[in-house]
């Protein structure tokens, strides 16, 4: 399977919504959870795996998935997600609706977070968990004072506005106008703006308080346990956004009971670092897939 | 067989020097931790048993004794230095003719590793710091952390306490891997060692200062971007003389300079992570080799 292959998206239909996913495993190993737009930051979309998704599917059969609101998942199906659960529940019809065996979940910050309430909810369906970038999960007192993407260019959907955004979230912006990524987040912006309630490109506050909810429910039960499959936080060393020592400041959250955690921190990456330094991310990846 | 391996030798400028050789590949040499004259607990070679036969599946992995550890002679005119543990392995590299060398040293292995990468840079791939309290910045606990053995000097008790207390999980701690422990400890020039170092007073009068000089003069090089190669730091997080902020500290001071660095911690796992989870370091070892080789 080629790079080119697993970038043509198809759909599913999960439960009310209609779900796009790139890879053709109908058995996959690996699923891929994009980030979403809840920040009003980038029109998150599944291309933003469009550098490892090929490599991964090379060695292990791998799809990304857009999560419910995330991406053009559930686009059609309007009011977008104002509830976490909601999109849990979506991911795991999905995941239910595969053969019936668990998955090496690997969700980008906001994937991520929906991939972590997958595994405490139903870790049968997990075999592995990597949170990427988890700047939704972190620790980060009041907030983290980072000026990385103040005095943001407008309008913030345009092409200029969202790759001013990638730009600014990334160490190593090369990677930037590679690919599909901008392009789509720039599409998926314009069909909102068509389309839905402009209201979608505004920080969604419901859906972010109850992100907000579910990390304090995570600080708080973390404490006591832990989902039991091996997990992966795979984060650039160089991250204004989900900046390593906050990184730092969730593992030390997760050591005492989660019995297989390991941290992978790679130099000169920033927010995305499967795009800053795809072959990196492949490494840490294939090795915890292949001990989990 | 030690490691699954037979032995070989080779004289390195005078000193008959042990190491096991076995795979094809790229190169990989393992170097183990320990300093001379340790009356309580030595580092044995066998410290790599899970890892070398596995990596020389797809490596060529090679182990060496340092000088002065396992059954390596001990230093000529009583030279107990780290500088001279690392001029003994830079001349073993140059006399097997290695070449794109991927060096992987844990503890006090970690410090010849970089002094090598320093002097003979042509012939170093990457490098691989596993939980070095030698090496890491900040201060180190080794000497707490083992204090207090309720065990006689030279004792398979001695030997598993000081294992134990170095492990997160103490029943990792095999009996074979203490009984090789302990014949280390009961050879003959191990026992010259440790009268030098002790009794002899070398450790205070030499050993240490000129330690504390070399990790001064390491750490500087480090500081100001000397190591120009591909770099893991790879850390067990339950490490109580190596804490994990050290190999925090460690990571950034290298990711300063060096695009390619990255650092690994794994949770449950103390002073040898490759022997607690021997599996996701042998991964994550694979993948790291593949992608400095390319």
């Amino acid at each position: 399977m080629t790079g080119i292959d697993v970038l043509v998206p198809r759909w599913q239909t999960v439960g009310d919504h209609e779900t796009r996913i790139f890879g053709s495993s109908d058995n996959p190993d690996v699923v891929l959870l994009n980030a979403g737009p809840m920040r009003g930051w980038v029109c998150g979309n599944g291309y933003v795996w469009e550098h490892i998704l090929g490599p991964l599917a090379e060695d292990r059969p791998t799809i990304a998935i857009e999560p419910l609101g995330h991406g053009r998942t559930g686009l059609s199906s309007q009011p977008l997600p104002a509830e976490l659960s909601e999109q849990c529940a979506h991911m795991i019809s999905f995941l239910e609706s595969l053969p019936a065996r668990p998955r090496h979940l690997v969700g980008h910050d906001e994937g991520g977070m929906i991939a972590l309430q997958i595994a405490w909810e139903r870790p049968d369906l997990v075999a592995s968990l990597t949170l990427i970038s988890p700047l939704c999960l972190l620790p980060t007192g009041d907030a983290i004072p980072s000026l990385a993407l103040a005095g943001r260019l407008h309008p913030p959907m345009s092409l200029a506005g969202q790759r001013w955004i990638i730009a600014h979230q990334c160490c190593l912006p090369d990677h930037v106008g590679s690919g599909r990524f901008l392009a789509e987040a720039v599409s998926l912006a314009t069909d909102l703006l068509t389309d839905c309630d402009s209201a979608v490109l505004t920080p969604n506050r419901a859906l972010a308080a109850s992100y907000t909810r579910a990390k304090a429910a995570n600080f708080a039960r973390l404490r006591d346990e832990a989902p039991r499959m091996p997990l992966l936080i795979l984060t650039g060393a160089e991250d204004r956004i989900a900046p390593f020592d906050n990184v730092l400041a969730l593992w030390s959250q997760v050591l005492p009971c989660w019995r297989k955690a390991r941290l992978h921190a790679i130099n000169r990456a920033g927010y995305y670092p499967f795009r800053e330094n795809p072959l990196a991310s492949l490494m840490a990846l294939k090795a915890h897939f292949g001990q989990s | 067989m030690p490691i699954g391996a037979e032995a070989r030798w080779r004289a390195i400028a005078g000193t008959n020097t042990r190491y096991f050789d076995q795979g094809e590949g790229p190169v990989i040499l393992l170097v183990t931790g320990g300093h001379f004259g340790n009356a309580t607990a030595t580092s044995p070679i066998e410290s790599w048993e899970y890892n070398f036969l596995p990596l020389s599946r797809m490596f060529r992995v090679i182990a060496v004794e340092k000088l002065g550890q396992g059954e390596t002679d001990n230093p000529q005119d009583n030279d107990y230095t780290m500088q001279a543990v690392a001029r003994h392995l830079a001349a073993f590299v140059v006399d097997l003719d290695l070449r794109d060398v991927n060096l992987v040293g844990q503890s006090a292995g970690c410090m010849p590793v970089v002094v090598l990468a320093r002097d003979i840079p042509d012939r170093i791939r990457s490098c691989t710091l596993i939980n070095s309290s030698t090496l890491a910045p900040g201060v180190g606990m080794t000497d707490v952390n083992l204090a207090g053995c309720p065990y006689p000097p030279f004792t398979r008790d001695g030997q598993r306490w000081v294992f134990q207390r170095s492990a997160f999980d103490p029943a990792t701690v095999t009996d074979s891997f203490v009984e090789d422990g302990f014949r280390v400890m009961m050879l003959p020039k191990y026992r010259e060692a440790v009268d030098a170092m002790q009794k002899g007073g070398l450790k205070e009068a030499l050993f240490a200062p000129r330690l504390a000089q070399l990790k001064n003069e390491m750490l500087t090089w480090l500081s100001q971007g000397g190591l120009k190669r591909p770099t893991q730091v790879v850390w067990g997080c339950n490490d109580r003389t190596a804490s994990v902020e050290r190999g925090i500290a460690l990571f950034r001071m290298i990711a300063a300079h060096e695009p390619d660095c990255r650092l690994h911690l794994i949770n449950r796992a103390g002073h040898h992570p490759f022997r607690e989870h021997p599996d996701h370091f042998n991964a994550l070892m694979r993948a790291f080799i593949e992608g400095a080789m390319q």
